[in-house]
């Protein structure tokens, strides 16, 4: 009975192929439940005032609320991950910053994805550039000093 | 930015809505922000140019990203709803206040952004961990040693070490080409 057994595990592999992908219907009347949105860094940070704005005012305009959900960890490579190996339905989505693309690839060893690769770009939300801060008493008064 | 404002460290890398509690409370400042143009939301902070660094320029992106495979059809309609966000004065507004400006890119555009920051950092990186030169290594090695003999406590059968004729040098400090001390003295 071991040919029947295999007959059924290709049918069942066949039908999978052609029933259960995500079909171009589905895309089209998307989104139809809430959205997740995997934020790398921990709550109440930087990242986490475009997380709010955007999941407010995109949730709000799609029509299905937008639940924010903060990976921090591992430099942000937990939350990158996550976003990376979740199922490609447009139901999982996540917001990064430049050194999960940029950086960590260089200076970590251990990487399980390849950010460049396994994740397709959406759309920058914001810039913010750097400042040198330094406490107030200090005494240099331009960076040359 | 705690280990700043308590004195643990002198020099911290952030961005404005990170700092902006301890600068309006007079607990730090901002020696300047690292772009070619002011921000927006606080003009007054010089850019890193006027503040005598020119070049020095460094702006962190956020975006929204989604696992490879997902329909374009959902990407485009994402994509769609932040540009019309981006747009919004009352949105530009509230970013603002955290020192965020909008950056509106096509995906395309992003992706290209995504390989050319990756391509930049890896020069970077490798530029900054080359090794140590082996007369560099060689030193460290023996200020390490020293340490280590400082720390060891001294063998129990060990000779006393041998009285010096002459005091070491340390113990009587000399005084820098500057020391105000010294002409007093004399």
């Amino acid at each position: 009975m071991k040919w029947l057994r295999y007959g059924c595990a290709i049918a069942a592999v066949a039908a999978a192929a052609t029933f259960g992908g995500p079909s171009a219907a589905s895309a089209q009347d998307y989104p139809t439940r809430p959205i997740r949105l995997l934020v790398v860094t921990a709550a109440g940070g930087l990242m986490d005032v475009a997380a709010r704005v955007t999941a407010e005012y995109v949730g709000k305009a799609l029509g299905q609320s937008i639940v924010i959900e903060n990976r921090p960890g591992g430099g942000g490579n937990l939350g990158a991950e996550a976003i990376a190996k979740a199922p490609p339905d447009g139901y999982t989505i996540g917001l990064i910053q430049l050194g999960n693309v940029a950086i960590n690839p260089h200076i970590y060893a251990d990487m399980t994805f390849d950010p460049l690769n396994d994740l397709v770009p959406v759309a920058p939300v914001t810039s913010s550039p750097i400042l040198v801060v330094a406490n107030a008493k200090a005494r240099p008064t331009t960076c040359g000093s | 930015m705690n280990d700043l404002v308590g004195g643990h460290i002198q020099l911290t890398f952030a961005g404005w809505g990170a700092v902006r509690g301890p600068v309006e409370a007079g607990l730090a400042k901002v020696l300047a922000v690292a772009q070619s143009q002011r921000l927006k939301a606080v003009p007054q902070l010089p850019t890193s140019a006027e503040a005598g660094l020119p070049g020095y320029e460094f702006a962190t992106w956020f975006g929204i990203v989604a696992p490879k495979g997902t329909p374009a059809l959902v990407i485009a309609t994402l994509a769609r709803h932040i540009h019309a966000m981006q747009d919004d004065p009352d949105i530009q507004r509230s970013l603002a206040e955290s020192g965020l400006e909008p950056l509106k890119e096509s995906p395309e555009q992003f992706g290209a952004r995504m390989r050319r920051d990756y391509e930049r950092f890896r020069d970077i990186v490798k530029r900054q961990s080359s090794s140590p030169s082996n007369g560099r290594r060689l030193a460290l090695r023996r200020r390490l040693r020293c340490l280590i003999r400082r720390l060891k406590p001294p063998h129990p059968f060990a000779r006393p070490p041998r009285r010096r004729s002459r005091p070491p040098d340390h113990a009587t400090p000399r005084c820098p080409p500057s020391c105000t001390r010294k002409a007093a003295a004399a």
